[in-house]
């Protein structure tokens, strides 16, 4: 589920209305709070929504049934920043009584750092990791160092980029002994990312 | 079932549907092919598939949790509520039909229980063509409706020309003046009454039999599908 965009000429009141035949434990008030909250009006038509609130609306009708899992295909995409920070509160809220769990794919590594808790990076539909952000985080290190360093270190780095000063990339955090002669800083996730679509771009280049 | 008809009913039925069924009162017109009425029914369902599509319908109907098989049959009941109602509005309109020309139609059958039997015929040939190629790939539904409109029109063509065939030669073979006064014309005697129902009971077979065969078809279609 991504944000709602079926029946753009119907209200969300008929929407509803079909949907909720389907599943006999829907809660109304469930449905009416989360109206309320994501200042849904039911009178609308779903082209009459922006993304964000078509987001919101997808969500509505999931929570009102008591899913427990939510699996959200890139539901930040196309979102202005201050609607993106809304529904990723929205996210916060849904899964702080540990009742729910909430699985999304995103590009936005931003959305990352703000609410998951756990990550699965996906590459070339292989599992590279799947593990909770901070043993994630941990297990890569920065590392910066002069040109002299890199030649015989670069089967340890996964990634690099080589300017005029020297080099920057990223190593697993077991192999940060091979680097004691360099800088080395903890990872953030973007840069966990670049430097692994790097990898793939450097063994096209060696091949 | 039930929800899902009740979705058809509020979500994908289209102003088309409804209008299109005024058609019917085309047997008001003393010379006209009437089988064409019901290509209309036909016409306004493919404006639902086709609105469906625009819709997301599939998509919505894939996350509600109802197998995939449900979602087809629901789909075709529909459709046979939806041409039955076509089917039971000609059911006036042929004695009308008689009370207004009452010397027959020129153009092709007269209002008469064979006319119905025509008519479930093509409902038959529309669903055999356009359904299970809608449910192989949605996004062609407009070339899919071409094709569907071409078999239906090769079945008009043919029923009305054998029906215009016969009245014009009714008085040379003896085959066709049997044709056109116990088949053809509204019925007068007993025998022609009898023949007329046999009639229909058969179109009412073949276009049981048929939805039968498309609803298993699509059904297998669309399990393949994925999603």
């Amino acid at each position: 589920m991504g944000e709602f965009d079926c029946y753009r000429n119907a209200t969300l009141k008929a929407i509803t209305d079909v949907t909720r035949r389907f599943y006999p434990d829907w809660d109304e008030g469930a449905y009416k709070k989360y109206l309320s909250r994501f200042a849904l009006v039911e009178e609308k038509k779903v082209k009459e929504l922006s993304a964000g609130m078509r987001v919101k609306y997808a969500l509505a009708l999931a929570l009102s049934h008591n899913a427990r899992l939510l699996i959200l295909d890139e539901p930040t995409s196309g979102l202005d920043p201050v609607s993106r920070d809304d529904l990723l509160d929205v996210f916060r809220d849904l899964i702080e009584d540990g009742s729910r769990s909430i699985l999304f794919s995103t590009h936005i590594i931003s959305d990352l750092e703000k609410c998951a808790d756990y990550i699965t990076y996906i590459k070339g539909g292989r599992i590279l990791s799947s593990t909770d952000v901070i043993t994630f985080r941990e297990s890569y290190r920065l590392v910066s160092g002069d040109r002299e360093h890199l030649e015989v270190r670069r089967p340890k780095l996964i990634g690099c980029k080589e300017h005029a000063f020297g080099f920057t990339g990223l190593i697993r955090a077991e192999d940060e002994g091979a680097f004691a002669s360099c800088k080395v800083a903890p990872a953030d996730l973007e840069s966990i990312m670049i430097y692994h679509e790097q990898e793939d771009s450097h063994e096209t280049a060696v091949l | 079932m039930k929800q899902l008809f009740y979705k058809e009913l509020k979500l994908c039925l289209p102003l088309q549907v409804p209008l299109f069924f005024l058609f019917a009162a085309m047997l008001f017109i003393p010379a006209y092919p009437y089988l064409v009425a019901c290509f209309f029914t036909c016409n306004s369902i493919f404006y639902m598939f086709n609105q469906s599509v625009g819709n997301n319908d599939l998509l919505f109907t894939a996350l509600l949790p109802v197998p995939k098989a449900q979602v087809v049959k629901a789909r075709v009941r529909f459709v046979v509520a939806i041409q039955m109602v076509m089917f039971l509005l000609l059911i006036p309109m042929i004695f009308v039909n008689h009370a207004l020309a009452p010397q027959g139609n020129p153009a092709g059958t007269d209002g008469s229980l064979t006319l119905l039997a025509a008519s479930l015929v093509l409902f038959t040939v529309f669903n055999a063509v356009f359904i299970p190629a809608f449910y192989r790939d949605e996004t062609r539904s407009g070339k899919n409706f071409l094709v569907s409109t071409i078999a239906v029109f090769v079945w008009i063509i043919l029923w009305e020309g054998f029906m215009i065939t016969a009245a014009a030669a009714k008085d040379a073979v003896p085959f066709f003046r049997w044709v056109a006064e116990n088949l053809d014309a509204f019925p007068a005697a007993a025998g022609a009454w009898r023949t007329q129902l046999v009639a229909l009971g058969v179109g009412m077979l073949i276009y049981g039999m048929g939805t039968c065969f498309v609803t298993g078809k699509a059904v297998r279609i669309f399990e393949q599908v994925d999603l």
